[in-house]
């Protein structure tokens, strides 16, 4: 007889031992604890569970719809800053109204773009205008003084000139000295950029 | 009650029933994990924690399913998580030694042997041949779902086996060769 088949007829044999008496209360105690003192425990949880499910559920409907109402018109927006003609990203600034209470930041780094690199005056001028519109968003700030180092349009260089000025942003004075002391510079550009250092100065 | 309606009755989280499959089968599982773990605290651990883990899962089962066998095998699995994470054992997967090859060795005198003796020498093995050999030569699994317990390939549970119980075989013969020195050195 091989060793398998005769362990197995000796079976009995092999499970001789038996547990000891303190663990069946010991498992008396166990069950108690984790399937049956815990039940009502259990129900409230999983009802608070089911109502705070439902609650955020609702929450999550809402705000979806509401961010892609939004979301529909960023992108309506975008299209219009990211067109070929002038007029049509004009059009864009211009869209870019009271209904975007919120901070966009796609929008507005398509806008800092087009403050930076777009060819036409009358677009980077409305850019301003739309800009300001963040006064405490520092990302705009440090950018129109960039803007206002490299740019090289006088009317564009003014409405920069202001729009700082009227943010009260120190930090452009600096910039604003390089343009009163350049020769280069237009004196109307230059009577602004001065009227502004006295009002940063004050 | 029939086993049926025990399990229905669990099914409801019934704690009589419940006490009731404990009573049945708690010594068959002990059995089981002793035999695997070689503690009898660390097992009777493992008999509590089966049983209130098949408990929660017996809704999953058929109603005529073999509980014993479920709950130990409950029990068996939970004690190889238990060496898995105490002694790190099976990590090491040597099937590749299947190559070499170990042959199954022939042994049909195994009625020569008493329980005990046998008991006695399976407990001697190292724990990666015993463990295997208890599965396989007492908990009655096949080699296929030793592999799939210890989470290793099933041609390192045919290898491992081999070499435990040629091992087996040694110590058996050995004992023999003992047993006949101390009665003829009485004589």
């Amino acid at each position: 007889m091989n060793l398998k088949e005769h362990i197995q007829q000796h079976k009995n044999e092999f499970d001789s031992e038996e547990m000891s008496t303190k663990s069946k209360v010991l498992f008396k105690e166990k069950l108690q604890k984790e399937l049956h003192s815990v039940k009502k425990t259990k129900v409230v949880y999983r009802r608070f569970i089911a109502v705070a499910a439902s609650i955020v559920l609702v929450f999550s409907v809402i705000l979806w719809n509401q961010d892609s109402e939004v979301s529909v018109k960023t992108a309506e927006v975008l299209n219009y800053l990211e067109d070929a003609s002038a007029g049509k990203r004009l059009e864009g600034v211009y869209k870019f109204d009271e209904e975007f209470k919120n901070e966009d930041s796609k929008i507005i780094e398509t806008l800092l773009k087009i403050l930076h690199k777009d060819e036409n005056a009358n677009v980077k001028i409305a850019t301003v205008d739309a800009l300001l519109k963040f006064p405490s968003n520092d990302n705009v700030r440090t950018n129109l003084i960039t803007a206002l180092e490299n740019e090289k349009t006088p009317l564009v260089q003014i409405k920069i000139i202001k729009s700082l000025s009227y943010l009260r942003e120190n930090r452009a004075q600096n910039t604003l000295e390089e343009i009163i002391n350049n020769e280069e510079t237009f004196p109307i550009v230059k009577s602004n950029a001065t009227l502004a250092m006295n009002q940063l100065k004050q | 009650m029939n086993q049926k309606e025990v399990i229905q009755k669990c099914k409801q989280n019934d704690y009589s029933a419940q006490i009731e499959v404990y009573n049945s089968y708690k010594n068959l599982l002990y059995n089981s994990c002793f035999r695997i773990l070689q503690r009898r605290e660390d097992a009777e651990d493992m008999v509590q924690d089966a049983f209130i883990k098949g408990f929660q899962k017996v809704g999953q089962v058929k109603d005529d399913v073999n509980l014993a066998a479920w709950f130990r095998r409950i029990a068996i699995n939970l004690c190889f998580d238990k060496l898995r994470k105490d002694k790190n054992i099976f990590l090491l997967d040597d099937s590749i030694e299947i190559e070499v090859g170990f042959i199954d060795t022939d042994f049909d005198k195994a009625e020569e042997f008493s329980v005990d003796i046998i008991k006695e020498c399976i407990n001697k093995l190292k724990e990666k041949y015993r463990v295997i050999l208890v599965l396989y030569l007492i908990e009655d699994y096949n080699h296929r779902e030793i592999s799939e317990i210890l989470k290793i390939n099933e041609s390192t549970v045919r290898n491992q086996y081999a070499r435990g119980k040629g091992q087996l075989i040694e110590l058996l013969q050995k004992h023999t060769n003992n047993e006949f020195k101390r009665t003829h050195t009485a004589t």
